[in-house]
């Protein structure tokens, strides 16, 4: 019960052991096997090989992550708040919603390989291709987790709070919106790795720089160990982005965590 | 309440139900499970409306505009996300009350109601009986006119018991004192009726 549960020091740490090591295993396995087979590099380069290229291109790797992240991030926040807004107007407008829900649902089955290069073709290589096709990805998971979330408000809270004399705004604020929090966050975690993989594909059928771009540029020039090299960049920078969502939920909902005993 | 009947799906709820409560009276409705004593709150907080028959206050219609009634659902209904002082607040901020004068007004009455030293803890960190019992504060701290309260069993054990009538007092203040309907209450100290309800819908076969 007291405030600062204690956790068994370095408790996190050895839970997270299993994934590691069988992370560890499989490199392992795939490094002995390009030693024994001796394939070519070209074809399959080791991990030590791909690790070392990172080492060398590693400012090429950085000057093309940040680019990425930008279009990540800047997509993903107009694609969140859009969606927030959005929400709100469904939440109030159960008409509206019956309406849009049809188009956000087409939406999701446009193939991402064709609307790419024709954002391309219609917004230039600039950032605006990104940001629409990340918020295209992202949008309505987002949507629906908002909206789901306002519908799994507690009917006995909202009976209450409308015996208080509580207008609709009023139980949205107090009683829809709190409800919502944890299907949003859950939806942000999904989202965000979207996001990333979004960003990288419309850089790869067309723009200056980032992370997509070096992938064509060593595919085009049969770089294997620099394609894989950027794919680590990639997905480590998905991870971290991953956990500052996580991190983000566990600081702004302690409630959820209140009462479980670990 | 005047020949009150309510049809939910097939199954007609409630049939003919009169019922009356004076001023300053406190009256307690006992029935089955099943008898239909949460729908009557449901109908006197506007969550449903009767079929037949009707309801009024002071030979008027009961107007339904939030200002009669402090209700206590049956299951507590406090807020996972919000702490215990910020739960039992939560009438006096639909209320327009500012948060600061509300919780000035709320702590004072925590002890009353067994709930010193929860004040910011979560109702996840809470026992049945205490949750209870913050709801019922969350009740009598709105003080309205008339208190319905379903089941507020955290008062039927009995040391908080005496607390929480002791603080059901001071929070009423010195009026007349409130009119309560209440399912299963234990307290035995006010002008008490009972009223019964024995039958249990039965939905048609
Ligand atoms: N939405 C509904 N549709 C159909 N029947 C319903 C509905 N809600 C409640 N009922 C029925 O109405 C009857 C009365 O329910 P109510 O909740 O008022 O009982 P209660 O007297 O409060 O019981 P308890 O003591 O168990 O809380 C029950 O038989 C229940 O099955
Ligand atoms: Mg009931």
């Amino acid at each position: 019960m007291s405030k600062g549960r204690p956790r068994p020091a370095g408790g996190r740490l050895a839970r997270g052991l299993p994934a590691l090591a069988s992370v560890v295993g499989a490199v392992l396995l795939w490094e002995i096997y390009v030693r024994l087979s001796g394939i070519s590099p070209l074809v399959l380069p080791a991990p030590s090989r791909v690790i070392e290229q990172m080492g060398v291109n590693r400012a090429l790797l950085w000057e093309n992550t940040l680019p990425t992240l930008s279009a990540t991030l800047t997509g993903f926040a107009f694609s969140v708040s859009i969606a927030f807004a959005l929400s709100v107007a469904l939440d109030f407008l159960p008409k509206l919603r019956r309406a849009l829900f049809p188009i956000f649902v087409v939406s999701q089955t446009l193939p991402l390989v064709a609307i790419a290069p024709l954002a391309v073709l219609w917004f230039g290589f600039g950032l605006t291709p990104k940001i629409l096709l990340v918020a295209l990805v992202t949008f309505f998971p987002m949507l629906v987790a908002l909206v789901d979330g306002y519908e799994s408000t507690d009917p006995e809270i909202e009976t209450l709070m409308r015996s208080m004399g509580a207008s609709r705004w009023k139980v949205f604020r107090a009683a829809r919106f709190p409800s919502a929090m944890p299907y949003f966050f859950a939806g942000l975690r999904i989202s965000i790795t979207y996001a990333v993989v979004a960003a990288i594909f419309s850089e790869y059928v067309g723009a200056r720089a980032g992370l997509g771009i070096v992938i064509l540029n060593a595919k085009n020039s049969f770089r294997p160990d620099l394609m894989l090299a950027a794919v680590v960049v990639s997905s480590t920078l998905t991870l971290v982005l991953f956990g500052v969502s996580a991190l983000l939920q566990r600081a702004l909902l302690r409630w959820r965590e209140a009462g479980q005993t670990r | 309440m005047r020949n009150v009947g309510v049809t939910l799906g097939e199954t007609a709820v409630l049939d003919d139900v009169s019922l009356h409560v004076g001023q300053g009276e406190f009256v307690s409705i006992l029935g089955p499970s099943g008898a239909g004593k949460s729908t009557l709150f449901r109908l006197l907080t506007g969550a449903l409306a009767p079929d037949r028959g009707e309801i009024l206050r002071d030979c008027a219609p009961l107007k339904l505009d939030g200002q009669t009634f402090a209700f206590m659902p049956q299951r507590d209904a406090l807020m996972p996300w919000r702490r215990i002082i910020d739960n039992v607040i939560l009438g006096l901020e639909v209320q327009g009350v500012p948060r600061a004068e509300a919780r000035a007004r709320a702590l004072p009455l925590f002890v009353e109601f067994g709930l010193e030293g929860f004040e910011q803890r979560y109702p996840a960190e809470l026992s049945g009986g205490m949750r209870q019992r913050a709801a019922l504060l969350r009740t009598v701290i709105q003080a309205r006119p008339i208190q319905l309260l379903d089941e507020p069993s955290a008062c039927s054990t009995r040391s908080p018991a005496h607390r929480c009538s002791a603080g059901w007092k001071t929070a009423g203040g010195p009026r007349a004192g409130p009119r309560c309907l209440s399912p299963m209450m234990c307290a035995r100290r006010w002008p008490f009726r009972i009223a019964s309800m024995c039958c249990r819908a039965v939905p048609p076969a």
